[in-house]
Order: structure tokens, then sequence, then C-alpha cells
């Protein structure tokens, strides 16, 4: 079975497609993030309110479910405008694998954070999840 | 009066703007991943019998050729092919919708190609779609 799966109806929201090709294609090159994936319990909605589009990612059993929507009760919600949500998996690591704080993306995301363009529900528990995920969506 | 699109002289019309487009060339000088391909669905009764292709040899910030064909074809020989239809199309090479935006909305569909390589180049792709704006575009219908 795949470890990255669509869930039906999921096939229609371009957001939640993104995030499952994303997933999928940097597992494929990255197998060392499998380990990532296989700690990962919870789940973690997306949305993009100014494109009105939102998603729910459910890991669980060493896989990832992407639904379309918001299907039960996120541990953490990420919501922003459509820009900000492009930006997640840009987002620089430092050496320890944590966002560093010069990266010209991660000083925006700050920015966004700052101004209310992004914001972040489920912090502080929900950080370790939040910080797995950005590390199986990230594109470095 | 515009030319048409899509045709085989808006698509080297369209890779003359992408070579006349400073930000394409800064944001998109790394590309060296390979051919891109719009694809339109066929509307017969504006004209785009079958799929309609535009192939983009885009390599480190330039376009060094670009061709209308079908989408077989597309599928064939670009590393990455984007999908819509024609008023999808409309919206982002108009200027209307980001093509970002648009994927989000399920609008633009990459059936081909390295996704994380976009999101990477992702201010190219913003770019090399601006670069039509300055086409002057007859979109029938």
């Amino acid at each position: 079975m795949a470890a990255i799966e669509l869930a039906p109806g999921a096939s229609d929201n371009g957001l939640a497609v993104m995030m499952a090709t994303m997933m999928t294609q940097n597992l494929e090159d990255h197998p060392e993030r499998a380990q990532v994936l296989d700690r990962l319990g919870g789940r973690v909605a997306i949305v993009a309110e100014d494109a009105d589009v939102a998603l729910t990612m459910w890991f669980s059993d060493r896989k990832a479910i992407v639904f379309d929507g918001i299907v039960g009760i996120p541990d953490v919600t990420v919501r922003g405008s459509w820009e900000v949500i492009a930006d997640l998996s840009r987002m620089e690591s430092g050496p320890l694998g944590i966002p560093d704080p010069r990266g010209e993306v991660n000083r925006s995301m700050v920015e966004a954070l700052r101004h209310g363009s992004l914001r972040l529900y489920g912090l502080p528990a929900g950080l370790p999840l939040l910080a797995r995920v950005g590390a199986l969506l990230a594109i470095d | 009066m515009g030319l048409r699109f899509p045709s085989a002289e808006w698509t080297a019309a369209f890779a003359d703007a992408i070579n006349a487009n400073e930000g394409y060339a800064k944001h998109g000088a790394g590309w060296t991943h390979g051919k891109v391909a719009y694809v339109v669905e066929e509307r017969p009764e504006l004209g785009i019998e079958g799929e309609t292709a535009m192939i983009l040899d885009l390599h480190e910030g330039k376009c060094r050729g670009a061709r209308l064909t079908d989408a077989e074809t597309a599928e064939d020989e670009a590393d990455f092919v984007i999908f819509a239809q024609y008023e999808r199309w409309k919206e982002v090479l108009g200027g209307e919708v980001d093509p970002t935006k648009a994927m989000m909305q399920n609008k633009l569909k990459l059936e081909k190609g390295h996704l994380p390589t976009i999101v990477k180049y992702v201010l190219a792709s913003k770019e090399l779609v601006r670069s039509a704006e300055a086409i002057d575009t007859d979109f029938p219908g």
C-alpha cells in the first residue's frame, strides 16, 4: 500500500493533490524521510483562505491520507493566504533541521505571522507534529 | 488584431516574450530541468481541434524554442506537462489568476513532472506566464 494516499473525493482538490504529490515525490527523492513519516501521528489541516480550498492530512500507521476539506478535529491548523501556503514547502532549513531564521522565505513567513496573513492553531502542543510535516514537505 | 490563442504564431510570440522578460531571466536562471508543455483541452466550437500543446524548450532563463503540437507529442517530449481547459488558460495567461493559485484550485493540473522542482521555481513559473501579458492576444470565445 502506498505511504501517501488521496482520500476519495480529494482528487478534485488541487491543493490536496499538490500536497500528496509533494510528499510522495519527496519520499522518492529522500527515502530517509520515511523515518519521519513513520513517527507521525495526528491531523494537520491547511486552509488557503483566498483560494477557497482546504485539506486535512491524517498521519497514522506509517502512512498519510489527504482529505478534501476539514475532516475530524485537527491537532494543528494552518490558515493563510494562498501565497503563504504555497511557500510552506520552500522554507529554508538550518543545520539542525529547524527553520533557518536568515532564510528569505522564512523571514517572509515571520512577517506573515506578524501581520495575520498566516495563522497557526494548536501550538505549542502541535509544534513537533508541524515540524515533522514541514520536513516531509520541504523541497530541499 | 491580435494573435489567436492557441496558434503557432502565438507560440512563437510567447517564446519571444519569454526571452524579453528580465524577471524570467532572473528567476529561471537555474532551470536546467527540461521542456515544459502547456496543454489546452479541445474545444471544437472555438476552433481548437483536439488537445493542443505548446512545448517550451526552457534552459537557464531563456526559451531556446517553442512549437505548437498535440498533447500526445507533448507527453512524449516534455519533462513537465501542465493541462487546463481553454478558459483556465485564458485566465492564467491573461494575468487574471496566478498559476500556483490556479493549481491549488485544480484549474491547472500537473500531468507529468516533478512537483518539488516546480515549487522550487515558483517565481519563474509566475514570470513565465506573465510573459504572455506582453502579447496582443486574441482569445476566441
